[in-house]
């Protein structure tokens, strides 16, 4: 009668790649994060600035084909902020507008919406999903040392960060490029044909873009935070910090340059006090609706930098898990 | 066969103290205890083999690799860091499988081979609750199982019987015992030492980042023959007899302690057991303890610090 071994015996099925370790990791702390039920209510008002914007683009649309009801559409686009940027767009009168110049306004206006979308309710809902789901990310494996487990295991500190980002990406794409994207669909849903594809082909793209420039930076710094205490709620309290104290230290010097020049002027480089104008500037320019770069520059430099710094931190804190 | 261990003269600095001091080791497959006091390196020459540092001086290999962030190495080692690594939030079943799934199991495999895990470690009952409502011991079994959980052919652990009750430690001993059993070779770190040695008889003792001795405890018994160990010995004549063993010169000093006890040094220890049996057999002296802790792993320990610190 043969003996047959019943302990234990070694796997010798499949194993995934090492790259999908991160996805591991990534979707691990998605799982996590979601039990916030603060986390789960802000990803679900993330949607309703998306609903507010289609309005008026319906109402662009019918105008196109109704052009007494473009009046009303500039009615309702003064009502938004920054619509300076595409005054000359306003301007146009539809009804006696050529195909190229309607298409030329419905990509102004379209991008302008995009823009409205990332630069005020989703950059808004941003700093508050980050300070819910980003802080615990990392000081928790500070705080358990859990680093040492991570890394017995065959994942390298790079993939072990880019799955922490993974969790960050899909929650700033859920806030941002996913409602972004709806908005765009709803414009292709609601023009005459298909064929705005053509005509808007560039958006999708500058939406990528513009939620990389407001991912990567803001993820990184906030796992950064997270990363240098074992206490997650000071890393919220840093998180928070900067974007406070950069809104009100923006905001007074402003305010003191218009009292002693006597009127409000361009901000120019104070712009680079405030972290949430500086992402506003690069945004507008990701859209097409900024051509000045004497601001633009600076900025994109000073979030790469940042970006480049926090990672650099990151992986510094990371590495060093006998320091932590 | 590879070894599972091959230091070459790895030395660890932290700033400007020493963690690990020119150790030079090579390990075949088996089962070894590292043993030495707090503070004596254990951990960092752990993290050295583990990859967690990288050596300043030296090189380490571990089963033919080089280990810091070799993800080949890594999926054949199961780790058990002396520090906690837990979450509080998550059960022991999503925590170890989690891990499994770092390891590259998909999530049904890992599922099941954590299930299996905590089985093995007698966590099976609880394993659906939170880390955060566990026992320490609980918390060390469930540290156990995802070190096991994905059949590393090599397993580290570091203090693996802290905080477990004596059924546990009996228990995770005996699990230890069975994995040797089926071939797999284990690196177990403790000062614990009367459980290395229901484990292992292969060991290596460490001190001030210095591996002091290595091999079984025969070896080390062999290699203390001419060292000099202290005896207590307990009779109602102590000063006759520790005249007597002086003139015999079966020991180098002898001292009284009180009560009747003469606190001898010898390096003739074998010499002087028969002695005291003969005498006694003979009605010369009344001896009622003899004591000595020559047969005790924590005996050659001390003998070998001793050396270590010139005492001996």
């Amino acid at each position: 009668m043969p003996i047959h071994s019943a302990g234990y015996r070694a796997w010798d099925g499949r194993r995934v790649p090492g790259t999908a370790r991160l996805v591991v990791i990534a979707t691990t702390g998605i799982r996590r994060a979601w039990k916030s039920a603060w986390l789960r209510r802000m990803i679900f008002f993330a949607v309703l600035p998306t609903v507010f914007l289609a309005i008026p683009l319906f109402m662009f649309e019918q105008a196109v084909r109704a052009p007494g009801l473009w009046h009303d559409v500039v009615d309702v686009m003064g009502s938004l902020p920054q619509t300076q940027a595409i005054a000359t767009t306003l301007n146009v009168d539809l009804a006696t507008a050529t195909p190229a110049e309607i298409q030329g306004t419905r990509h102004q206006i379209w991008s302008y919406l995009l823009f409205v979308l990332f630069r005020y309710p989703q950059a808004m809902l941003m700093v508050l999903v980050i300070g819910i789901a980003a802080p615990p990310l990392i000081s928790n494996d500070v705080r358990s040392r859990a680093f040492m487990i991570y890394f017995s295991r065959p994942i390298t500190r790079l993939e072990y960060i880019l799955g922490k980002m993974g969790t960050m990406v899909f929650f700033l794409g859920m806030i941002t490029t996913m409602p972004a994207m709806v908005l765009y669909f709803v414009g292709v849903l609601v023009s005459p044909s298909f064929s705005i594809i053509a005509a808007t082909w560039d958006l999708p793209l500058r939406i990528v873009a513009a939620s990389a420039m407001l991912i990567l930076p803001t993820s990184s710094v906030a796992l950064m935070f997270s990363s240098m205490t074992s206490e997650s709620r000071y890393a919220g309290f840093a998180w928070y910090a900067i974007w406070i104290l950069g809104f009100v230290m923006f905001s007074v010097v402003m305010t003191l340059t218009a009292i002693s020049v006597g009127s409000l002027q361009e901000p120019g480089l104070k712009t680079l006090l405030s972290p949430y104008h500086t992402l506003g500037i690069v945004q507008e320019w990701v859209f097409g609706l900024a051509t000045d770069e004497s601001v633009f520059v600076p900025a994109a430099v000073l979030l790469t930098f940042i970006t480049v710094a926090s990672l650099g931190i990151l992986y510094h804190r990371v590495s060093s898990p006998m320091r932590a | 066969m590879t070894s599972i261990v091959e230091l070459n003269n790895v030395t660890r600095l932290y700033g400007t103290v020493i963690g690990v001091n020119d150790i030079s080791l090579t390990l075949p497959p088996g089962a070894y205890g590292l043993l030495g006091p707090n503070g004596a390196g254990k951990t960092t020459l752990l993290n050295l083999m583990t990859g967690q540092l990288s050596p300043t001086i030296g090189s380490v290999r571990m089963l033919g690799h080089t280990p810091r962030n070799n993800a080949k190495f890594l999926s054949h080692i199961g780790y058990l860091p002396g520090n906690e690594g837990l979450y509080s939030n998550v059960s022991a079943i999503d925590w170890v499988s989690y891990l499994a799934e770092l390891q590259g199991y998909g999530r049904h495999e890992a599922l099941d081979i954590a299930e299996e895990a905590l089985k093995r470690v007698g966590m099976t009952q609880h394993m659906h609750r939170n880390i955060a409502d566990y026992s320490r011991g609980m918390r060390q079994r469930t540290r156990l199982a995802q070190a096991i959980a994905h059949r590393p052919q090599l397993l580290i652990l570091d203090e693996p019987f802290n905080g477990l009750d004596p059924i546990a430690r009996h228990q995770i001993a005996e699990l230890l015992r069975s994995w040797i059993a089926e071939g797999h070779s284990l690196i177990l770190a403790s000062h614990v030492l009367h459980e290395i040695e229901s484990i292992t008889r292969s060991f290596l003792l460490i001190c001030g980042g210095r591996l002091l001795a290595s091999g079984s405890t025969d070896d080390i018994h062999e290699l203390l023959v001419d060292v000099p160990s202290e005896m207590r010995i307990k009779t109602d004549t102590p000063h006759r007899l520790a005249a007597v063993l002086l003139e015999e010169e079966l020991v180098d000093s002898a001292g009284l302690d009180g009560d009747g006890i003469v606190v001898a040094a010898t390096r003739t220890a074998l010499k002087l057991y028969q002695f005291i049996t003969d005498s006694v057999a003979a009605g010369r002296f009344e001896v009622t303890e003899v004591r000595s802790a020559d047969d005790s792993l924590q005996e050659v320990f001390d003998s070998l610090m001793k050396i270590h610190r010139g005492e001996l």
